[in-house]
């Protein structure tokens, strides 16, 4: 009987069987590729993903630009987290960070822009939340007539109050926010000193007096 | 027809054979590994320990709550004492028994929910502030909010809807798991039996094997390189890193399963040599 060496048989034949089970493999499920391909756009990011919050702090000091128009492509744009700014309310002795965003941890350290109003310039409402025991627990004590300055990475805000009211929470009409006039709303729970969590709110209205445009056409 | 061709014929049916053994063994240690995996509740819970779920879980409760508390004229400290580690994994593995069908009874939280009424209301005499009914009303809304972040992180969403396709998952795998065992068997007797001299029996045995343990850790092996697994989107740390933990453990298993694989390739390779040198002697 004649033998002659299978080495390489030995390392080509499985290689081959390989290729054939993954090309058996590949035209399975290549009639539901685009679901493949979608399932995994929506469950996978294209880079590590990274549950540590990174909150960013893009404010030092607020240029000193109170009037006038800006770019909005020369704005940074704060992303969901950020410190940005701060609110200044002398008369309630309230003087907080301001946050992008009104989670957690904006809260614990500061007041938050909802992410779904506006931020100041914008030409739309700014709704800014706060604890009422910790950031906004002053916050009845700020008047109709009373100046709020918004110091941002971008610019000077002073809005000036002109009014106060106690809502209940899940009453959506205590603010607009697909106003077209530039307006600020502060907003807290409220009784301030109740202890627990209540069912009212207590919001502070007011308008613009002066501060940079947005331009958003630019 | 000569010898010669015949053994050609009978090699070549041997390969095509040997191929089809590959590819059963492939299906069939796909089927062992989603069995040992997917579809088994302990695999899921040693997960949950190997990726820290509870103390993750714990972590993200405790820091919801502390917004609560910045919300509601607690301290931060109160919110610390309201968890422990065997509450959360009694829960969590209640919500694991509905998800595989071990019970049908879902997950409540009220006794959480009452405790920690008790306790709020406990620290608000020991601060000497009036239980008035305004703040009782805070109180119990502060509680029953605790109580559903709580239920929200320790239970697993749609576990029961989810639980419905599992036996009929298992049924599936079950039959698929025989009817590949079956074919494997029948494929290793055919061509133990079309070959005379059995070292070309073994030989095919090797080249089946050899090419199911490419198949079983090419994969794996670029998901586990790649950092696949990592780029899961799950915000969440605790479902983060089980998610990742879990994949990847799928992932080991093939790879523990070409393992032994390996092991058989090389008993198979003594028996080759055995049946070749008898064949040579012969």
């Amino acid at each position: 009987m004649h033998h002659r060496s299978h080495t390489k048989d030995f390392i080509l034949i499985p290689i081959i069987y390989f290729l054939l089970g993954y090309l058996i493999l590949f035209l399975l499920i290549f009639p539901f590729r685009h679901t493949i391909s979608s399932a995994i756009d929506l469950l996978f990011f294209n880079k590590p993903n990274s549950t540590e919050e990174s909150v960013g702090n893009i404010f030092s000091t607020a240029p000193d630009i109170s009037s006038g128009t800006i770019k909005l492509s020369s704005i940074k744009f704060p992303t969901y987290g950020a410190r940005f700014g701060k609110v200044e309310i002398s008369s309630a002795g309230i003087n907080a960070d301001l946050y992008f965003g009104d989670g957690t941890d904006q809260l614990k350290n500061g007041v938050g822009v909802y992410n779904g109003s506006s931020i100041p310039g914008y030409g739309q409402t700014t709704l800014i939340a706060g604890h009422n025991h910790t950031f906004f627990h002053t916050l009845g004590k700020a008047k109709p007539g009373d100046k709020i300055q918004i110091d941002t990475n971008y610019g000077k805000y002073v809005y000036q109050i002109k009014k106060a009211q106690i809502r209940n929470a899940s009453d959506t009409s205590a603010y607009n926010l697909q106003s077209k006039k530039e307006n600020l709303i502060l907003y807290t729970c409220y009784p301030f000193n109740e202890i627990g969590l209540t069912a009212q709110r207590y919001y502070v209205y007011a308008d613009m007096i002066s501060g940079p445009k947005i331009d958003k056409q630019e | 027809m000569n010898g010669s061709t015949k053994s050609k014929i009978k090699k070549i049916i041997s390969l095509i054979l040997a191929l089809f053994l590959s590819l059963t063994m492939a299906l069939s240690v796909l089927v062992l590994v989603i069995q040992n995996t997917v579809l088994n509740p302990d695999y899921l819970r040693n997960q949950l320990s190997t990726s820290h779920y509870y103390d993750n879980v714990i972590t993200e409760v405790e820091e919801k709550f502390s917004s609560y508390a910045s919300a509601s004229g607690f301290d931060d400290s109160f919110f610390k004492t309201v968890l422990n580690i065997n509450d959360v994994q009694l829960k969590v593995n209640e919500s694991l028994s509905v998800l595989y069908g071990e019970s049908d009874v879902s997950i409540g939280v009220s006794d959480f929910q009452n405790t920690l009424y008790s306790k709020l209301v406990q620290n608000v005499k020991d601060r000497k502030i009036a239980l008035n009914t305004n703040t009782d009303k805070a109180v119990r809304l502060l509680a029953q909010t605790c109580a559903e972040t709580y239920l929200q992180y320790v239970s697993i969403p749609y576990a029961k809807e989810i639980s419905m396709y599992f036996p009929k998952l298992k049924h599936i795998l079950f039959y698929l798991q025989i009817i590949s065992l079956s074919l494997a068997v029948a494929l290793v007797l055919l061509i133990f039996f079309i070959n005379h001299w059995k070292h070309r029996a073994v030989r095919a045995y090797i080249y089946a094997m050899a090419g199911t343990t490419l198949m079983l850790t090419v994969l794996p092996v670029v998901f586990l390189i790649s950092g696949f697994s990592n780029r899961i989107a799950l915000i969440s740390k605790s479902l983060y890193e089980l998610a990742v933990c879990y994949l990847n453990g799928i992932a080991f298993l093939s790879l523990e399963v070409a393992l032994i694989f390996v092991v058989a390739l090389v008993l198979l390779s003594l028996l080759y040599r055995y049946f070749l040198k008898k064949a040579k002697n012969g």
